[in-house]
């Protein structure tokens, strides 16, 4: 266990690693520098603009420089908020995406259990229909066309809540049922197939022949194996959620990193884009890692050691 | 029961309907009685469905239905574009590693593996705001380079499925046969053993469009993706929640484009289930 924690934390290291090198090769690859669109300054100000940001020093000593500030955490200013420095701009977006992300995981996630498990109740049944299309339909849509959808709906037409806004528990509602969609889609149908395939397993035949309600059998024998396949999906349910961050930070004005994000990526802010990029990819390594140390305590036959 | 039964079902049929509509209008968009897309008429601004406009206008007074279906043709486009670009690069990459010896094949395969493990999301959101500078994407390349992007984001689940069957085809009867028989292993891969991948690479480009579609959607809804004045689906739902306020909510703005998308997402996806029971011999009964 232990070797493959250290041998995953090193691939972690190496894919974060390559993430930085290959945004710092595109953005320096790039025709023309952050300020070309800007008005021509005169050559003396562009020098001095250019010292300021160290972008005259060779390649691979600003390659350097980039990597041992961003490794300090201090990955120097903002180009387009020049008195905000990149990190306390992430900083303060980051508690408001983790709320965001963190309530949408745990919601989606818990509903799309139990319609799971309510679901695999009765396969075949007019509720297990629905669950099955709504979760397919669920997951097939972009998301900006159902949170559309129902801020056309709730906020604009019935005037319920508001249509923007993350700092009251009304506000927040919309956008963390928008962004649990997909991990409640997801969960309901893993689950779901896990309970069907498992209560066809003998250790489940054999506790209804005790005379265990099928309930019972479902809910204390058949689930924790069901889970596990969802505990394996936790890196790609992350990574949706994320994605699905910058639509919805976007759509209800909620300024999260998603927001700064795109604000970064649509004027050229390279270092603030670059420090959401490579917060993203330490963000979905950890999680990754954690998926499979959860996977690792769920199934026992991982933890015997191989002969 | 034939073979394409799973094809035939109504909700099949009604998807496949939808889907030949929609490629219909967006190869013959130019040629429909519609407003020009780019037609302002500033004084018409903001008017709700009517006699003039089908399905409404945006802002400055532009037919949005003609806006959609010229849309349609961008939308569409990217995700051909980007399923053959992926069609492209996957089954190459994944025929000549499972066609490779085992040392190449576990090369080839771990470099699979290394760019599944990058956010290629976010590096490409990365590559769109880079990309915004340059002067070869106003010159109008920023659409190819679009198409590119889209392409290469989703080749590898293509290499993994192409790359498994291809090591499993090349271990039958027939393929031990024709090598036996003096047939060279390159023409082996490319004339007998890819022929019979076509169902795997279809079931699997019916996987990859919706997503591209999808990618696109996401891309140019956040800015990032097809430039003004250029139009999809996904910078049509931009627009739209630009000018959303409690005011003057137009909401055919919001809702007619993100339908197209919709039932277009809906129609591939049961299209593309439809296509693989049909195709898959293990659920034949």
């Amino acid at each position: 266990m232990t070797s493959l924690l250290i041998r995953r934390t090193f691939a972690s290291l190496i894919t974060v690693w390559m993430v930085f090198t290959i945004s710092f090769v595109i953005i320096r690859a790039a025709p023309g520098g952050p300020f070309d669109a800007n008005r021509d300054p005169p050559a003396d100000v562009k020098r001095a603009i250019e010292a300021r940001y160290q972008l005259d020093a060779p390649l691979w000593s600003q390659y350097l420089d980039q990597l041992g500030g961003w490794l300090q955490l201090d990955p120097g200013p903002s180009l387009r908020q020049p008195d905000h420095d990149v990190a306390s701009i992430l900083g303060a977006g980051f508690p408001i995406s983790l709320l965001l992300g963190s309530l949408a995981l745990i919601i989606g996630t818990t509903v799309g259990v139990l319609l799971g498990i309510l679901a695999a109740l009765r396969p075949g049944s007019g509720f297990d229909h629905l669950v099955v299309i709504t979760a397919s339909i669920g997951l097939a849509l972009p998301l900006y066309v159902i949170a559309g959808l129902l801020v056309l709906a709730v906020s604009f037409g019935l005037g319920w809540l508001p249509p923007a806004g993350w700092q009251t528990i009304p506000s927040l509602i919309l956008p963390v049922l928008c962004l649990s969609l997909v991990p409640a889609a997801q969960a309901a149908r893993l689950v779901r197939s896990g309970l069907i395939e498992m209560s066809t397993e003998e250790f489940a035949r054999t506790a209804r022949a005790k005379g265990i309600s099928p309930f019972s059998v479902l809910f204390f024998h058949c689930l924790r194996p069901a889970l596990i396949p969802l505990v394996a999906t936790l890196a790609p349910t992350a990574a949706a959620l994320l994605t699905g961050s910058l639509v919805v930070e976007q759509i209800f004005a909620i300024p999260g990193v998603g927001m700064h994000f795109i604000q970064g990526a649509l004027n050229r802010d390279y270092p603030l884009v670059l420090g959401a990029v490579l917060l993203y990819t330490v963000l979905l390594q950890l999680l990754s890692l954690l998926a499979d140390l959860l996977t690792w305590m769920l199934d026992p036959r991982l933890r015997e050691p191989l002969q | 029961m034939s073979r394409l039964s799973p094809l035939t079902s109504p909700i099949a049929y009604l998807a496949i309907g939808w889907l030949i509509v929609t490629v219909a209008t967006a190869l013959f968009a130019p040629w429909l009685p519609i407003a020009a897309p780019d037609a302002a008429a500033p004084a018409a601004a903001w008017s709700a469905p009517d006699q003039t406009f089908l399905i409404g206008s945006d802002a400055l007074g532009r037919d949005l239905l003609s806006r959609i279906l010229w849309g349609t043709r961008i939308s569409l486009a990217c995700a051909v574009a980007g399923g053959m670009a992926a069609l492209l690069f996957g089954v190459s990459w994944g025929l000549l590693a499972g066609g490779g010896s085992s040392a190449r094949d576990h090369w080839m395969m771990r470099f699979v593996d290394l760019i599944d493990s990058i956010p290629l999301v976010f590096l490409v959101i990365l590559l769109a705001s880079v990309a915004r500078n340059s002067a070869w994407v106003h010159a109008g390349g920023g659409l190819a380079l679009f198409f590119i992007i889209l392409g290469v984001v989703y080749w590898t689940p293509m290499a993994r499925v192409v790359r498994g069957e291809t090591r499993s085809l090349i271990r039958r009867e027939w393929a031990l046969a024709a090598t036996a028989l003096g047939t060279p292993p390159r023409r082996l891969l490319w004339r007998q053993v890819l022929p019979n991948l076509v169902p795997t690479i279809l079931v699997t480009v019916t996987l990859i469009i919706p997503r591209v579609l999808l990618f696109e959607a996401f891309l140019s809804f956040l800015g990032l993706g097809v430039q003004a004045p250029e139009v999809s689906w996904g910078t049509l739902a931009r627009d739209a929640f630009e000018v959303l306020n409690p005011v003057r909510t137009a909401w055919w703005m919001v809702l007619f484009p993100s339908l197209a998308l919709a039932m277009t997402l809906l129609s591939l996806n049961i299209v593309g289930d439809a296509l693989r029971t049909a195709l898959d011999p293990k659920q034949q009964r």
